[in-house]
């Protein structure tokens, strides 16, 4: 079974093997880079400016799509705190030539929270895969931030008074 | 060794020692093929659909890459399509092969299935899978047995270690699907079996067909886990 292969063709066969083996790694390389470019796109740039008791608020900017707004999610403490689009007038970001137009700031109403020391992180989404896939990237870097007993007292009787 | 010593090494000697060295080339060299066809299955299934979606473009590039191999390694080895069981004349025997342990398969499937609740049929299934398993199977036993078998046999020789080579190889292929695994491994082995005693592709594709109806209808889709195998079977 198997007849025995003769030198000429041995070298072919051993070349192809060769040229199959680099050709497949090239294509899970270039599949994996390309994934990774749809799914966690490198064209995001923002930041998150200021964070306390009252608002959390950055600015962010799909550079491959600059004039759409970005959907951008917020968590506290790791957790889940809300959504909403970057398409509040930022002057500035326009101004430093980042943007082709103002919209691409974002406003978050800090939650109530209990006084305390927090970390805000917002990320923006980013859709692939026609639709199948969301992507979260973070903006900027994540904010310390602190709330009083104060801040928390006010916070809530503002809330009572709604 | 010196010119002297070298001049006195009997000339059977040398040919002996190429021979030798010609054989684990050729034992080499197979085990290669055998890994280079198997990884571009793996790629096929568990690396296009993460990274590429459905996109048969990218599924067809390993696969047509595996297939050029399988063609070249033929021609290297001057194997004709007869050889490889790519006749009919001896359909009959190999059916004849495998009857006895598919009865016992198919009745051991049915039993199974009927103790996890899970026979069931419809004719519209039944019909589709009737136009594309034959041809599918008959995919499946031409890398299996026509390639991947006999390079083992090169390896091992014929018997029982290149059998379980053949078949531990087609349940990889079969993994993470449990079910489908156990299944494949025992249907790899019966057919590596047949196929080395009479080399027949048409037969075991029927085999293969038959067999995957009856298991895809006496097993829940639940265990069977429709079937899907790769990164798919994640759903």
């Amino acid at each position: 079974m198997g007849t025995m292969v003769e030198r000429e063709a041995r070298a072919r066969l051993t070349n192809y093997l060769i040229i199959k083996s680099v050709a497949e790694i090239l294509f899970v390389g270039a599949l994996a880079v390309g994934f990774y470019l749809t799914a966690f796109t490198p064209f995001f740039r923002g930041s998150l400016d200021a964070a306390d008791a009252r608002s959390i608020a950055g600015w962010v900017v799909n550079q491959a799509r600059p004039k759409a707004p970005v959907e951008v999610q917020l968590y506290i403490d790791g957790r889940f705190a809300g959504n909403r689009l970057a398409d509040f007038p930022r002057p500035d970001v326009l101004a430093s030539g980042r943007a082709e137009d103002e919209l691409h700031g974002f406003v978050f109403e800090t939650p109530q929270l209990p006084a305390g020391e927090y970390e805000a992180r917002v990320y923006a989404v980013h859709e692939s895969g026609k639709e199948q896939r969301r992507t979260l990237q973070l903006i900027g870097k994540p904010l310390l931030f602190n709330i009083t007993a104060e801040e928390a007292k006010e916070k809530l009787q503002g809330r009572a008074q709604e | 060794m010196s010119m002297k010593d070298e001049a006195k090494v009997p000339p059977f000697e040398d040919a002996k020692e190429e021979r030798q060295s010609v054989a684990v080339n050729e034992k080499t060299l197979a085990a290669w093929e055998i890994a280079s066809v198997t990884s571009s299955f793996l790629i096929a299934e568990w690396m296009v659909l993460p990274f590429a979606g459905n996109s048969r473009l990218a599924a067809a590039v390993p696969l047509a890459l595996a297939l050029g191999l399988m063609l070249l390694s033929h021609r290297a080895r001057g194997e004709s399509a007869r050889e490889l069981g790519w006749r009919l004349d001896n359909f009959k025997e190999a059916l004849r092969l495998l009857a006895v342990p598919m009865l016992a398969a198919a009745a051991l499937i049915v039993g199974t299935g009927f103790l996890l609740r899970g026979l069931h049929f419809t004719w519209g299934q039944f019909g589709e899978w009737a136009l594309w398993l034959p041809l599918w199977g008959l995919l499946q036993q031409y890398v299996l047995q026509g390639f991947i078998n006999r390079r083992a046999q090169i390896i091992f020789g014929r018997g029982s270690k290149s059998v379980l080579l053949v078949a531990l190889i087609f349940a990889l292929l079969h993994l993470p699907n449990p079910w489908l695994s156990i299944a494949t491994f025992a249907g790899g082995a019966l057919w590596a079996y047949v196929y080395q005693r009479v080399p027949n592709l048409p037969a075991l594709a029927l085999s293969h067909a038959l067999m995957s109806i009856v298991f895809a209808f006496a097993l829940p889709p639940s265990a069977t886990g429709s079937l899907r195998v790769g990164i798919k079977y994640f759903g």
